[in-house]
C-alpha cells in the first residue's frame, strides 16, 4: 500500500473525509454570502473567510473547538450546533463520535487528528493548487512542507538499516505522525471550487512540485450544487413580452363614405 | 370625391360655424401663445381673445390666415366644439411650464377628438374601467389594495403583467404617443367625454420605464379620477400603484435580493426580464418591501449610478410596448378604401398630428 493510499484509508475510515467533502461546500457557501466586492473584498478576504467557516464547520461536525461539550452536560448541544449554519448544512451534517478526531494545533495553526495523520487548512487561490509556496505561508506550513517523506520507491528503505522511519514534524512533541494538508480553493464570481488533500513539499528546484502527493476531493462549476445553495423556486407565471395580438377592431359599415364624420360623432 | 365644396365655400362655411374653443386648441396644439399667434397673423392680441371667448367672429380671410398659421384646414374651426377633457395629470405640475400644459391638454383633447371619429367607423372594446377612488388620507382604499383590485378587474393572472398597454387598451383607454415636441411633459393621462386616455412620452426610449409610466398612469385613471390632478400626494399613490400592480408583494417579495453582493445583480437582471421592470424599480421595491436595508439599497443605487445604469439600464427587450387600437383602426379604414385625406377631410383636423395619434411607434424615433 502507497503512502498516499495509507493516508486516504485513514482518513476515510475514521470518517474525517465525509467531514471535509461537506464542510467545505457549506464554507464555501456561507462565503459567498459576506462577499462583496464593492466592499473592496478580494483574495484575501475570500480565503480568510473560507478558512473561518472551514475551521468551524469541522470543528461543528467533530465536536472540537468551540463545540466541544463538558463533562458535566448531558446530551449532544444540539441547540449550539444548530446555530450559524443553514438548516440544509445541519440536517446534512456527518456527526462524529467526540473522540473520533482531536484537536492537534501545531503553531496556532488549528489541526485535526486521527491515528497517525493530521491535518492543516490552506487556503489558495482558485486553479494554483500547484503554485502554493510553503516557505512563504506560516511557519507551521513551512514546517510541515519539510518533514520527512518516506518514498515508496526508494531503493533502501530505513529499516533495511535496522533504522525506524521517523515521519513527521521534527520537534513536534505533541502528535506522533504525518501532517497532511487541505487546501481549498473558492472563486466568488464564477463560484467554483477545489478541495485537495495530500503531502505538501518544498521543491528542490524550479519546475519541482510542490506536493508529495495530492488528491482531489471535490470540485464544482458554476454555480454551487446540491443542497448547499438555495435555488429559488420558479418565478409565478408568464414574462413580461411584446409580442401580443392587437386588440380587435373591425369596421362598422364597410362603406367608403364612412371617413366624413363629423368631429362631435 | 374627396371634398366637392370649392375652397370659398369652405372658409364661408368655417367662418358662419365659427367656435372660439376649437381657435384656442389650435393655438395650444400649436404651442403658440394668443400674442406669438397675433403676431403671425399682424393682428392684435385682444383679438384673438376675443375670437376665442367668442365675443367676437373673424372674417373669412382672417380664418384663412389663422388656419395657415396654425397648420389646420380652415373647416377645423367649424367642427363644433370640441371634446370635454379632464385636466391631465402631469408628473410633475410645478416644473412644466404653462405653455406646455396647454399644449398636452389639447392634444389630449385632440385624441379624444379622433378616438371619437373613429369610433364612428369602426367597433373598439367597450371603455371600461374600475372606479376605486384613492382619497389622500386613504380612508377607504389604498393604491395596493386599488392595484390588487384593478388585477382581479382585468383578469391577471398570477405573475407579471404581460404587455401593459394592450391590457389596458382591451379595456377600451386610448394609448398613445404624444408629439416629440411634448418631450419636457412625463406620460400623462385625462378622462374625455368619449374614452380615458394615457399619453405615452416618446423621448423615454425604454421598454421598462415605459411600462411603469402606463401603469401609472393606469393608477390615475382608476384612483383619481376626481381628486384635483398633479398633487404630490397623488403622484406618489400612482407610484405605489405601479408597483403594486407590476410586482405584487405577496408574488415579489420571495425572489428579492436583500443586498446587491454575490449574485444578485444576475438575479436582479433576471428578476427584470421576467417582470419586465427596471433594476431602479426593483431596488427600490425591496426597498419598500423592508427586503433590503437602507445601507444596501444606497449601495446599490451609487454602484447604478458608476455604472451608468441611472441613465441606460442594461436589458434584452428595447422595443417598446405599442398601442394597436388606433393604428389597428386606420389599418382597417385603409383596408375598406379610406386613406388619412379622406378621413380627416371633413373635420380638418392636422394630419401630421393624425399620424402621430395612429401610429404603432414614437414619431421621435423616426427623425433620429
Amino acid at each position: 500500500m502507497t503512502t498516499q493510499n495509507n493516508a486516504l484509508a485513514s482518513l476515510q475510515a475514521s470518517g474525517v473525509l465525509e467531514v471535509l467533502a461537506w464542510a467545505a461546500p457549506a464554507a464555501f457557501t456561507a462565503t459567498d454570502q459576506l462577499y462583496d466586492e464593492d466592499q473592496g473584498h478580494d483574495q484575501g478576504v475570500v480565503g480568510y473567510l473560507n478558512f473561518k467557516h472551514f475551521k468551524d464547520l469541522i470543528d461543528r461536525a467533530t465536536t472540537n473547538g468551540r463545540f466541544v461539550v463538558g463533562a458535566d452536560v448531558q446530551g449532544t448541544g444540539d441547540d449550539v450546533i444548530k446555530r450559524g449554519v443553514t438548516p440544509e448544512a445541519f440536517h446534512s451534517m456527518p456527526r462524529l463520535a467526540a473522540d473520533a478526531v482531536l484537536r492537534r494545533d501545531y503553531k496556532q495553526s488549528p489541526g485535526w487528528a486521527i491515528e497517525g495523520f493530521r491535518l492543516l487548512l490552506q487556503s489558495y487561490p482558485f486553479g494554483k493548487i500547484d503554485d502554493i509556496k510553503w516557505v512563504q505561508r506560516s511557519d507551521a506550513k513551512r514546517e510541515a512542507a519539510s518533514q520527512l517523506y518516506v518514498r515508496d520507491d526508494a531503493l533502501f528503505d530505513d529499516e533495511e538499516f535496522g533504522l525506524e522511519s521517523i515521519t513527521g514534524i521534527p520537534d513536534d512533541n505533541d502528535f506522533v505522525g504525518v501532517t497532511l494538508i487541505v487546501a481549498h480553493a473558492f472563486d466568488p464570481t464564477t463560484k467554483q471550487f477545489e478541495l485537495y488533500v495530500g503531502q505538501s513539499k518544498n521543491p528542490e528546484g524550479p519546475g519541482d512540485s510542490c506536493w508529495h502527493w495530492k488528491t482531489l476531493l471535490l470540485s464544482g462549476g458554476k454555480p454551487l450544487s446540491g443542497t448547499h445553495v438555495s435555488v429559488p423556486p420558479a418565478m409565478p407565471g408568464d414574462a413580461a413580452t411584446t409580442d401580443v395580438e392587437d386588440v380587435p377592431v373591425r369596421i362598422k359599415k364597410p362603406r367608403a363614405d364612412e371617413g366624413a364624420g363629423s368631429a362631435n360623432g | 370625391m374627396v371634398d366637392l365644396r370649392r375652397p370659398s365655400q369652405t372658409l364661408a362655411a368655417a367662418a358662419s360655424f365659427f367656435n372660439g374653443e376649437r381657435l384656442t386648441m389650435a393655438r395650444q396644439l400649436a404651442g403658440l401663445k394668443k400674442s406669438h399667434l397675433a403676431a403671425l397673423i399682424e393682428m392684435s392680441p385682444a383679438s384673438v381673445t376675443a375670437w376665442e371667448s367668442g365675443t367676437k367672429q373673424p372674417n373669412r380671410a382672417t380664418v384663412a390666415k389663422l388656419a395657415l398659421a396654425l397648420h389646420v384646414e380652415p373647416q377645423f374651426f367649424g367642427g363644433g366644439a370640441p371634446p370635454k377633457v379632464s385636466k391631465p395629470n402631469f408628473r410633475s405640475l410645478r416644473s412644466t411650464p404653462q405653455i406646455a400644459q396647454d399644449e398636452a391638454e389639447a392634444y389630449g383633447r385632440f385624441v379624444a377628438e379622433v378616438a371619437g371619429m373613429l369610433q364612428n367607423a369602426v367597433e373598439f372594446p367597450e371603455a371600461l374601467l374600475p372606479d376605486l377612488p384613492v382619497d389622500p388620507d386613504e380612508r377607504s382604499m389604498t393604491p395596493e389594495k386599488a392595484a390588487r383590485r384593478a388585477r382581479e378587474f382585468f383578469g391577471v393572472a398570477a405573475g407579471p403583467v404581460q404587455h401593459v398597454v394592450r391590457l389596458v387598451e382591451r379595456s377600451g383607454v386610448v394609448v398613445v404617443f404624444s408629439e416629440p415636441g411634448a418631450a419636457a411633459i412625463d406620460a400623462y393621462s385625462l378622462h374625455s367625454s368619449t374614452r380615458p386616455i394615457i399619453v405615452l412620452n416618446p423621448v423615454k426610449d425604454d421598454y421598462y420605464r415605459q411600462r411603469f409610466d402606463a401603469a401609472h398612469e393606469l393608477g390615475h385613471l382608476i384612483m383619481h379620477h376626481d381628486a384635483e390632478p398633479g398633487g404630490k400626494v397623488a403622484e406618489e399613490q400612482a407610484n405605489r400603484f405601479a408597483a403594486e400592480f407590476l410586482m405584487p408583494a405577496k408574488e415579489i417579495a420571495p425572489f428579492l435580493p436583500s443586498s446587491t453582493a454575490g449574485k444578485a445583480w444576475a438575479q436582479l437582471a433576471e428578476l427584470k426580464e421576467h417582470w419586465g421592470v427596471s433594476l431602479a424599480a426593483l431596488l427600490f421595491r425591496a426597498r419598500a418591501l423592508g427586503t433590503m436595508g437602507d445601507v444596501s439599497y444606497r449601495n446599490a443605487i451609487i454602484r447604478m449610478s458608476q455604472n451608468g445604469w441611472r441613465r441606460a439600464e442594461p436589458g434584452r427587450i428595447s422595443a417598446l410596448e405599442m398601442p394597436s387600437m388606433l393604428p389597428r383602426a386606420r389599418e382597417v379604414l385603409g383596408e375598406a378604401g379610406v386613406d388619412d385625406a379622406m378621413f380627416l377631410s371633413g373635420s380638418g383636423l392636422p394630419v401630421r398630428l393624425y399620424e402621430i395619434a395612429v401610429s404603432r411607434i414614437p414619431s421621435a424615433r423616426t427623425k433620429s
